[in-house]
């Protein structure tokens, strides 16, 4: 899985919200202060900002990628700032550093669970989700623009290459189909003329859709 | 200063940088490149500036001047400013590569046509008006070899134009088929749900989506000329000299036989060595996926363990009960808001029987209709008939390694991209057992610099992009793919021409052999035009070939075999089935010729009420996606058909909730039918 920017930030708010706080909690509840759910929301805002750098990053890589090894190293580097500013004692909510080991553990488990979690198994329940980016949630905008399912594409402006030589037919009269060859010539009936709303014209006693557009045929 | 006595006419070459058909212009000089529709040839590329390069006559020679544009014009390795441009000499544009020829002035006047005056033109008339007169496609068939119809299988010198056969129902003129027609007409009828025309990887991935959304096998058919769905895939593989222990140029979690693509082929390859106490190789493998592609090379799967996985999906979603043999003749709505599609198959006593399948959503992914084959190893062969000496690397050809291996001799290698590599790899593991094995290597042109896209430009060694995969990692799951998806047809266009283009795996060990080769001077690269290829009175190839060098225009290669590593050809043209189908329902194109669909692989303009067409594979290319001939280019295709066949409440097909989702996971995981 190749991530987008929306696709980082959606997975760092999901997973840090649910099983980084399934992780903080014990791990708060162990050394009796609220430190360790002030560590969580820091990784949190950071890791937002560090995404846009991530994403930079890649602009500069012809796959556009993100090796393991680079979520590694960002991992690496996220943790050691964080732990960083924590050992200033100027992060709000945190006054005093913990234990090094207590964020060590926390912030590794965190980060561990995530990274197993995001290289594949997180896929097994949404299926849409890696070919997204990582994202949950695509904006309905993206889909939205796109063009009407049986529209048909006209013919002489749309199609490149050799087939615009090729002049687009006129509007046809089909002739009521004639299974039986028997009859012959003397088979052959008058034509009801059908106009469907995409101005094709067809015979009224053919099909129930409009062979051009699929629109359905309306009763008279 | 006095006028030239007769307008100088050039021919120019070139390839699609995405499908790569050939195209060629013979156009009176001055001649001009740019990105802008008043420019001769049009070139759509970000890379490309509104006026970039002019070529024109001087003194009855042929100058290059470039522009003053952003990216430059190279020839050969160096960007230029003003040349004389020798007839037979390339030069490169952005992504684009030209061989530029002095020609006489053409008699007919149809074929060139000064710049017509200049005139407003909305994008899309412009964009066709850059193909009209003014262009023309190298027509396809003359340099193909396609599979045989009936038995799927390549023959050396097929006739050129796929079989036509006459369509049942005095042709199957009409659009509109009435059911009765069908019923009355004495041909059986298999009616169905969901029918997969191609029978291959694409129809695979498509059933094995609708079976795990919930649809049963009763209610799936698919048409191929192969009981496997990977059987012409693996054969094209055993060909181009992949066996089973060697690997695909394939992601290691792209999984044909599982949508979710977990546990991706690197763990399944990790837990198989660990079971068989095998460490050092698991901790080998461990350490290729977590390091590539920065500090090893990427991880790829051996072919014969993913034909193995396919093999046993194949069982599970009871594959066997959904394949049918039948070769698609044709397709046509019906009046019900069904399709019939007509198909033969060939009975014992070598009949043609022709039948019907009519169903409400139909799925084409009939994968490439042939191979390429270089125009000159073509006429050659049908010359000569000699089919043993040039050969593609597509066909059988191990007698080439079993003579060299016994005596030795030169072999030329035309082509650069992955199947090249693998080639010269093979050749070398010749080599090591007789040393008597030299290499050519002939391309068309020198590539100077590689392609680029914003910020990242493609790394280029021996005068070959190097790329993990067939298309940037980025467009199957990343932004690449988010922006292709958005992008409109020209856009979508220009941005192809960007990423697209032949490139070769970065393995250390081939550039090892590379490096070694010419240092020793068993490998040699050679860039030039073939103008010939003759057989000497030693039963050797004369490769005459023009190399648009000045102090020496023409050489001549003798070699005991040529293998053609071109790769597969992706026309429309080739494939009657869906020339067919474009040719009755006015089908719309994109702007590489192939078929127009929706971002949910719905094939544009082939509804009919709530029937529907969707379309995976290579005859997509050019739209919403770019691999869309890979693995997990095949299985998001097929998602999202599926997907919006369930928007539209097709039968059989459920949400896949995450529980549901995981519930068919473990059904997978325990071999258990969906």
């Amino acid at each position: 899985m190749t991530p987008t920017l929306p696709g980082r930030w959606q997975i760092r708010v999901f997973l840090l919200t649910t099983l980084g706080l399934i992780i903080s909690l014990p791990v708060s509840l162990v050394v009796g202060n609220v430190v360790p759910l002030f560590v969580l929301l820091y990784v949190l805002l950071f890791g937002l900002a560090w995404d846009v750098i991530y994403q930079f990053i890649t602009s500069y890589r012809w796959d556009r990628d993100w090796p393991t090894s680079f979520q590694v190293a960002a991992g690496i580097i996220e943790g050691a700032l964080v732990w960083g500013l924590i050992l200033t004692k100027k992060l709000p909510g945190i006054p005093a550093a913990p234990p090094f080991i207590v964020f060590l553990v926390q912030y590794g488990v965190i980060w561990l669970s995530i990274f197993v979690l995001t290289q594949g198994p997180l896929r097994v329940f949404w299926l849409k989700w890696r070919y997204q980016g990582g994202q949950w949630f695509v904006s309905r905008g993206i889909q939205a623009g796109e063009p009407t399912h049986q529209q048909q594409p006209s013919p002489a402006l749309q199609i490149a290459g050799r087939y615009n030589h090729r002049q687009p037919s006129p509007p046809q009269v089909v002739r009521p189909s004639n299974p039986d060859p028997r009859q012959g010539l003397a088979g052959l009936q008058a034509v009801q003329p059908y106009v469907c709303a995409c101005g094709f014209v067809f015979d009224s006693s053919v099909g129930k859709f409009c062979s051009r557009c699929g629109r359905p045929k309306l009763q008279p | 200063m006095q006028a030239p006595p007769q307008t100088l006419y050039v021919r120019l070459t070139w390839s699609d940088v995405v499908t790569g058909e050939g195209r060629e212009l013979i156009a009176p000089l001055p001649v001009s490149f740019g990105r802008t529709d008043e420019n001769t040839v049009v070139l759509n590329s970000n890379k490309v500036s509104r006026r970039h390069a002019l070529l024109k006559a001087q003194d009855g020679q042929v100058i290059l001047e470039d522009l003053q544009s952003k990216n430059g014009t190279y020839v050969n390795q160096d960007r230029i400013t003003q040349v004389s441009l020798p007839s037979g000499a390339g030069f490169q544009i952005g992504p684009f590569h030209f061989i530029a020829t002095v020609e006489p002035a053409p008699l007919r006047q149809a074929s060139a046509q000064s710049s017509p005056p200049a005139q407003p033109l909305d994008r899309a008339t412009a964009f066709s008006q850059s193909f009209l007169g003014r262009l023309k496609d190298i027509p396809p068939g003359e340099s193909t070899l396609l599979f045989n119809p009936v038995i799927g299988n390549l023959t050396p010198l097929a006739p050129k134009s796929p079989v036509e056969e006459a369509l049942p129902l005095g042709g199957l003129h009409r659009t509109i088929i009435p059911m009765r027609e069908v019923y009355s007409s004495q041909l059986p009828v298999m009616e169905t749900t969901y029918l997969a025309v191609g029978g291959g990887i694409g129809s695979f991935t498509w059933a094995d989506h609708l079976r795990i959304y919930g649809v049963p096998a009763n209610q799936i058919t698919a048409l191929g000329l192969e009981p496997l769905p990977i059987g012409r895939y693996q054969r094209l593989c055993r060909n181009s000299q992949i066996p089973g222990y060697e690997r695909l140029r394939s992601n290691s979690d792209s999984c044909p036989d599982n949508i979710w693509g977990w546990p991706s082929y690197g763990l399944r390859e990790i837990w198989n060595a660990l079971r068989q106490g095998k460490v050092a190789e698991a901790a080998r493998v461990a350490m290729q996926v977590f390091g590539e592609p920065v500090i090893t090379d990427t991880y790829t799967p051996r072919s014969g363990d993913v034909f193995r996985a396919v093999e046993r999906e194949v069982r599970r979603i009871g594959w066997d009960r959904i394949f049918r043999y039948g070769r698609a003749l044709a397709v046509r709505k019906t009046d019900d808001g069904r399709y019939v599609v007509a198909y033969t198959l060939t009975n014992e006593r070598g009949q043609s029987l022709q039948q019907f399948a009519v169903a409400r959503y139909v799925h084409l992914a009939m994968g490439y209709p042939g191979i390429r084959i270089l125009d000159d190893i073509q006429e050659y062969r049908e010359r000569t008939r000699d089919v043993q000496h040039a050969v593609n690397a597509y066909e059988e050809h191990d007698h080439v390694y079993a003579h060299l291996l016994k005596h030795g001799g030169v072999v030329m290698v035309r082509g650069r991209g992955i199947v090249a590599s693998r080639v010269i790899q093979r050749l070398y593991e010749v080599r090591q057992q007789n040393k008597d094995v030299v290499i050519m290597h002939l391309h068309r042109s020198p590539v100077p610099v590689g392609h680029q896209d914003g910020r990242a430009r493609r790394t280029v060694i021996n005068h070959v992009e190097l790329q993990p995969f067939n298309w940037p990692k980025a467009c199957w799951t990343g932004s690449m793919r988010l922006r292709l998806e958005r992008a409109d047809d020209q856009e979508r266009d220009q941005l192809l021409n960007d990423w697209g283009g032949t490139t070769t795996a970065d393995r250390r060990d081939w550039q090892r052999i590379a490096k070694q080769g010419l240092q020793e001077g068993w490998y040699q690269i050679y860039f030039g035009e073939v103008r010939r290829l003759e057989r000497t009175v030693r039963e050797q190839l004369l490769t005459q070939i023009s190399t648009g060098k000045p102090n020496q225009p023409e050489i001549a290669l003798t070699t005991d075999f040529i293998i053609d590593c071109t790769g597969l050809t992706a026309s429309l043209e080739n494939n009657s089935f869906l020339k067919d189908m474009v040719d009755c329902y006015h089908v719309g194109l994109n702007p590489k010729g192939l078929l127009k669909v929706s971002n949910d692989f719905e094939v544009m303009g082939m509804g009919n009420g709530p029937g529907r067409v969707y379309a995976s594979g290579v005859m997509t290319l050019g739209g919403p996606h770019a691999a869309v001939d890979s693995f997990l280019g095949l299985q998001f295709a097929a998602l999202r058909s599926v997907e919006d066949l369930l928007a539209q409440h097709a039968p059989g097909i459920n949400p896949l909730t995450p529980i549901r989702s995981f519930s068919q996971w473990l059904r997978w995981a325990r071999g258990v039918q969906p």
